[in-house]
């Protein structure tokens, strides 16, 4: 999760689109590998249970993302935008 | 169906499951760290709208007397919406609870949480070399229901508003992993529950 703060922090003069693209392909990498140590792949899921997870995994990563960035302005800015 | 296929379906099943039970066991988990980092946003945003509503009342009231205040006047009234919004959210949004500082019975609750996630990991881990022993039923059945009963007779006042609403919901929804648990690792159908 540290990883993802890291490249949030980096993209500047990034959207919120991009921010969101970021999560979201971070979000998609974690339930794979979840997938994986649990000797699943993504074609043993159905489209519902894997957007479950995916969205789950989504939610925890945007939660942690705003927190860690919150604080230095940049998600409020974009809230407050928003 | 025939038994080997209804049991690789289970076993499927069954792996899919380990991680819904994850999920479920790190939100209940968050929940009682009061580790949603979305809250320092919600604070910012409560604590705008309060200030802005009591500037907004006090100019109100004193201009109902046909005084006109303004300009440094609403910046004071402002700053003290904000000091009185912050006793406001700490009761509601709390502050992240350090393990440290948490109670004998909440850090013995979490770490049985973590022990539960950890054997059925474990369970799955050494599912394709060993065969699933269905005589272990009984004693993960009665692990899930002492767990069950620890997070209903959890004291959730030690929480802010907002965590101690959301832990009802939260150990609902642990329930129900827990239902799926016993329909796949039992077979169970929904009638026979």
């Amino acid at each position: 999760m540290q990883e993802l703060v890291e490249k949030l922090k980096g993209m500047k003069s990034a959207t919120e689109a991009q921010y969101d693209a970021m999560i979201e392909s971070h979000a998609h990498k974690e339930v794979i590998k979840n997938l994986k140590e649990a000797g699943l792949e993504k074609d043993d899921l159905s489209d519902e249970e894997f957007h479950a997870l995916l969205s789950e995994q989504k939610k925890r990563a945007n939660s942690f993302a705003k927190g860690a960035l919150g604080a230095s302005g940049i998600f409020l800015f974009l809230e407050l935008l928003g | 169906m025939s038994k080997i296929t209804l049991l690789d379906k289970l076993l499927k099943e069954y792996r899919k499951w380990t991680l819904k039970l994850k999920t479920a066991s790190q939100n209940i988990e968050d929940n009682i760290l009061q580790k949603d980092s979305s809250a320092v946003l919600e604070e910012k945003v409560v604590s705008i709208v309060i200030s802005s509503v009591l500037v907004y009342i006090v100019i109100g009231i004193v201009g109902f007397f046909g005084v006109s205040v303004g300009g440094v006047w609403g910046v004071v009234v402002f700053a003290i919406g904000w000091f009185l919004s912050k006793a406001i959210n700490k009761k509601v949004f709390g502050k992240e609870r350090p393990v440290e500082s948490l109670k004998e019975e909440e850090k013995l609750l979490l770490e049985k949480l973590e022990q539960l996630n950890h054997r059925h990991e474990e369970i799955r881990s050494h599912l394709p070399a060993m065969p699933v022993f269905f005589t272990n039923y009984p004693s993960l059945k009665r692990e899930f229901g002492e767990m069950i009963n620890r997070l209903l007779t959890y004291n959730a006042s030690n929480l802010a508003l907002k965590y101690r609403y959301r832990h009802a919901y939260l150990v609902k929804k642990y329930q129900n992993e827990v239902n799926t648990f016993h329909k796949i690792y039992a077979n169970k159908k929904e009638s026979s529950k």
